[in-house]
């Protein structure tokens, strides 16, 4: 057509020589024609000029072929507030987008739905962030779910459980693990299928990361593979397994420590004995005992190690139950042994592995010096038992800071993850406003820091308490300001988003 | 229409880091003193100096002032304070204005006055004063028209040059190679050709098919200098347009003192594109009795704030006065007869070939028209190949502009269901604006 010879011509140029007259249909070309005749460049950019404009103005439409998507259907759910649809974008484009699972879990209590404009957002979040997903569906209501289904990247929503077979038979060795746990936390009989499936083809890194995936929901009926998998050819498939199986306290495993260590060790009245194992044999090699110490473990003996081990793997309330004493007492007792370290360290670990709160809760407060190391065994305790550990230990500490930059008890504070209650919280914040009047001043950042990342777990009502009552005029207070007066931005926020769902207008 | 959401208080923030400090600041805990006064909302912030900081805010515009250092606008306190306001409007207690408040009001009254003052102010002169007036301005255009004339004359020879060695020449170009001529054009008093040239610069490395749109610029553009070169035997509409596309538009004084067209106006778009160091606004209004299209246009340089009044969903009694055009589309409000209130609904084209249709229409009386507004009713959002389009009821499909990125968003608002779609044609594709869905107006973001 004209336009692409004028094209071709415009491309080459005017000065390779000569060009064909551009062949236009009706009103075009006797216009075309027209022009012809002058100098080449003024007849091609007068060309140009009137057929561009021909082309623009000419343009139609096409018929848009296939099928537009079928409407939705009416929504169940009313609309949330004003308010708190405001505050939902809010999160999208401020500092508080760590509490969209907050924001959502008082929508979906609430019964109502997202307004349709946040839909993509949020969508794209639940693809990013897997533990938003079952409060998403909530709150999406029809809608959000004939959205979804449109959008390739969203299909998380219309089922987990559909089965994406290509990726399990051709994606990499991560995407495959990643289907499984999605798998497993929908469906862990089929996921377990899957794996004995594909047990015999699959490569040693690829079985003991499939194995993997058994963590999750784990049960008594997953012993038998696992037992079978003790025996693997793959030295990294039999760790994962003897892993498992010893958080399986049923599992024959276990009695198999159990009855390896139990000759071991023996208590009457207030002292307990303890002897090591003498070898370490094929079939405590085959149940995952390491032979040689590493590292820290090292100061154990090689045999002591064994026997740590062993007691690791033992769910403690077997102790208490055997022995018929409650773990205080035996940690007590343990703590004065001359195994102290050992058995200290190995129940600990068993503890946390079995997340046995009473023991847990008799290491952390015997350990009362040493206890902010407890790190994680402290995660173990249910919320009103780590609120009560948390003031024993700011009250043995005398105070929340501690010496030469290391402060347990702050990070023991840190890993407080639940929902606050007010008398922990008013405990708490008034340590830090006594700490603060005598602190340096990298104690007042880390204590503002701290501030700011605990504003998700404190109460909101007490934002009108917490604001009151620092040490302004302290050394520390400048570098505790900051996260200071975020913290309390970040409760007003969270006060006046859940206020938002009290007056329901939707 | 007069509560101001935390999403809109945002998007007048000059930049990211700016809304985040913003909304950093938006809690009691930093102002030692607030309260509101009418329009007036005012408050004091501890900043960094020993003083605290006096932010206050005008609602009616809204217009800002800080006495904070930086040189932002609004400043990151100003987007708090009001951010404040939208959340807790129970907190700013009625109180009388402190002096520094009511000094800042009085000026801006004192100087909207001046400005109503001089436009009625030519009334005032004497006739001679007048021609006087009348010569210097006729002397000046003639001046004007000497420098375009020369310029353009280069420009001519610049392009045909062009096409002598080829398109394909062209691709290997430095950017100074377009800067340049665009230099020279702003230099001639032309800077809407100049704007036309720096357009075409990023064309050759645009990727597939930029031949057939660098040949479409530059027909468009050889058109206006032909169109240039015999100005005075158009009719005065046309010449109109000519000059305003080259870049020489009359000024908003003579325009506010033409004729007005009084109408229920409702906002329906609005548009902020970003230009080297220039922010142009484009608010497209309609008419609810005449029907009648009109382009609000605004700039912004730098960090300088954008009139946001009239903000798309809004409906206002006003008096428009237009730019003359062979299609006339630019205007501003010259007389505001109502307060701002929510428009109730939104009609248009009943199909794609009606509006592809006034597009064209248009174009046949104003070539360089770009953006055309449309409206259309009972269309439908579908996502196919990878690229959005709208259909209508008879199946024809509008294709979107790959710049806009609320797909999802609208077709979550429209929810399978045809609606009515407002947004800026350029002959090949659609940019939204906004929607009328579910009974609701929509604004959709522009970016």
């Amino acid at each position: 057509m004209a336009w692409q010879e004028l094209v071709q011509t415009a491309l080459r140029g005017t000065g390779q020589g000569p060009a064909a007259a551009p062949q236009g249909d009706g009103r075009l070309g006797s216009v075309l024609q027209g022009l012809e005749g002058g100098e080449p460049e003024r007849v091609l950019l007068s060309q140009l000029a009137v057929t561009a404009l021909w082309q623009r103005a000419g343009w139609t439409p096409a018929p848009a072929g296939g099928e537009p998507p079928a409407p939705c259907e009416a929504e169940t759910l009313p609309v949330c507030s004003p308010a708190a649809a405001s505050h939902l974008a809010a999160l999208f484009t401020t500092r508080y987008r760590d509490l969209l699972p907050e924001w959502l879990g008082a929508a979906a209590a609430a019964g109502v739905r997202v307004p349709y404009r946040v839909l993509p957002a949020l969508l794209d979040q639940g693809r990013q962030q897997r533990e938003l997903r079952p409060a998403i569906r909530k709150v999406m209501d029809r809608r959000g779910a004939w959205l979804a289904a449109q959008n390739p990247a969203w299909s998380y929503v219309v089922g987990e459980g559909e089965d994406d077979e290509t990726l399990w038979q051709t994606g990499s060795r991560e995407t495959r693990q990643v289907y499984l746990e999605r798998l497993r936390a929908e469906d862990r009989v089929r996921a377990r299928d899957r794996i004995v499936e594909a047990w015999g083809a699959e490569g040693a890194r690829e079985r003991a990361a499939f194995l993997a995936a058994l963590g999750t929901a784990l049960g008594p009926d997953d012993e038998p593979l696992l037992e079978q998998a003790l025996d693997d050819r793959s030295k990294e498939v039999r760790t994962v397994a003897a892993d498992l199986l010893s958080r399986l306290p049923s599992s024959a495993l276990v009695r198999r420590m159990i009855e390896r260590a139990a000759p071991l060790l023996s208590i009457a009245g207030d002292s307990l004995q303890a002897t090591l194992p003498s070898e370490c044999t094929k079939e405590m090699l085959r149940d995952g005992i390491e032979p040689k110490p590493q590292w820290e473990d090292k100061k154990l003996g090689q045999r002591g190690w064994w026997l740590s081990q062993m007691l690791r793997t033992i769910p403690p309330s077997h102790w208490s139950e055997s022995w018929k004493r409650p773990p205080a007492q035996l940690v007590e007792i343990a703590v004065k042994s001359d195994w102290a370290t050992l058995l200290v360290e190995a129940w600990s670990q068993a503890a946390l592995r079995h997340r046995d709160v009473e023991w847990a809760w008799a290491i952390l407060n015997a350990r009362a010096e040493k206890a902010f190391q407890a790190g994680d065994l402290s995660d173990v305790l249910p919320p009103d038992r780590l609120e009560a550990f948390v003031l024993g230990a700011i009250k043995a500490n005398g105070g929340v800071g501690g010496k030469d930059h290391n402060h347990p008890v702050l990070g023991l504070i840190n890993r407080c993850h639940h929902p606050w209650s007010a008398p922990f919280t008013r405990a708490v914040l008034d340590a830090f406003r006594r700490e603060l009047e005598t602190a340096q001043p990298h104690l007042g950042y880390q204590i503002g820091s701290t501030l700011r990342g605990l504003a998700r777990f404190i109460p909101p009502e007490l934002a009108g308490e917490a604001e009151q009552g620092w040490p302004t005029e302290a050394k520390a207070w400048e570098h505790a300001s900051q996260g200071e007066s975020e913290m309390i931005q970040t409760l007003h926020f969270r006060k006046a988003m859940l206020e938002a769902f009290r007056d329901k207008a939707g | 229409m007069a509560d101001w959401t935390s999403e809109q208080i945002l998007a007048l923030a000059p930049d990211a880091s700016s809304a985040k400090a913003g909304s950093g600041l938006a809690s009691p805990g930093n102002w030692v003193t607030r309260g509101r006064h009418g329009q007036a909302v005012w408050g004091e912030c501890t900043g960094s100096g020993s003083k605290p900081y006096q932010t206050q805010i005008d609602l009616a515009e809204p217009a800002f002032r800080c006495s904070c250092p930086s040189r932002k606008f609004p400043c990151k306190h100003g987007l708090g304070l009001f951010l404040m306001l939208a959340a807790a409007p129970a907190t700013f207690a009625e109180d009388t204005p402190p002096a520094w408040v009511t000094e800042w009001l009085a000026s801006r009254t004192a100087r909207a006055e001046k400005q109503a003052a001089k436009a009625e102010a030519p009334a005032e002169k004497s006739p001679e004063a007048l021609a006087k007036e009348a010569a210097a301005q006729a002397k000046r255009a003639a001046a004007r028209t000497a420098r375009v004339a020369a310029g353009l004359d280069e420009l001519d020879l610049w392009l045909r040059d062009l096409v002598r060695h080829g398109l394909a020449a062209v691709q290997g170009q430095p950017h100074g190679f377009w800067e340049g001529m665009a230099a020279r054009m702003v230099d001639a008093q032309a800077p809407g050709v100049a704007r036309m040239v720096r357009e075409m610069a990023g064309i050759p490395m645009s990727g597939d098919g930029w031949p057939d749109r660098l040949a479409d610029r530059l027909g468009r553009l050889y058109l206006l200098l032909e169109g240039f070169r015999r100005l005075e035997t158009l009719p005065p509409d046309e010449q109109a347009d000519i000059r305003t596309m080259i870049g020489w538009t009359a000024a908003q004084e003579e325009i506010a003192a033409g004729e007005s067209v009084r109408d229920r106006w409702l906002v329906l778009g609005q548009r902020v594109q970003q230009e080297e160091m220039l922010r142009a606004q484009r608010t497209w209004l309609r008419g609810q009795t005449t029907g009648r299209f009109a382009l609000l246009l605004a700039f912004a340089h730098g960090g300088q704030p954008l009139d946001m009044s009239l903000l798309p969903g809004a409906a206002l009694e006003a008096d428009l006065c237009f730019w003359p055009s062979a299609y006339p589309l630019r205007a501003l409000v010259k007389t505001r007869h109502s307060e701002l209130e929510s428009l109730e609904g939104l009609s248009g084209y009943p199909t794609v070939d009606a509006a592809v249709d006034a597009g064209s229409e248009a174009l046949s009386r104003h070539p360089w028209l770009e953006p055309f507004p449309l409206v259309l009713e009972g269309v439908r959002p579908c996502f196919q190949e990878g690229q959005w389009l709208v259909r209508d009821a008879a199946g024809a499909g509008l294709p979107l502009s790959p710049s806009f990125t609320e797909g999802w968003t609208l077709l979550a608002v429209s929810g399978g269901a045809p609606v009515t779609l407002c947004g800026e044609w350029d002959g090949r594709r659609l940019f939204p604006l906004s929607v009328w869905a579910g009974g609701a107006f929509h604004a959709l973001a522009s970016s």
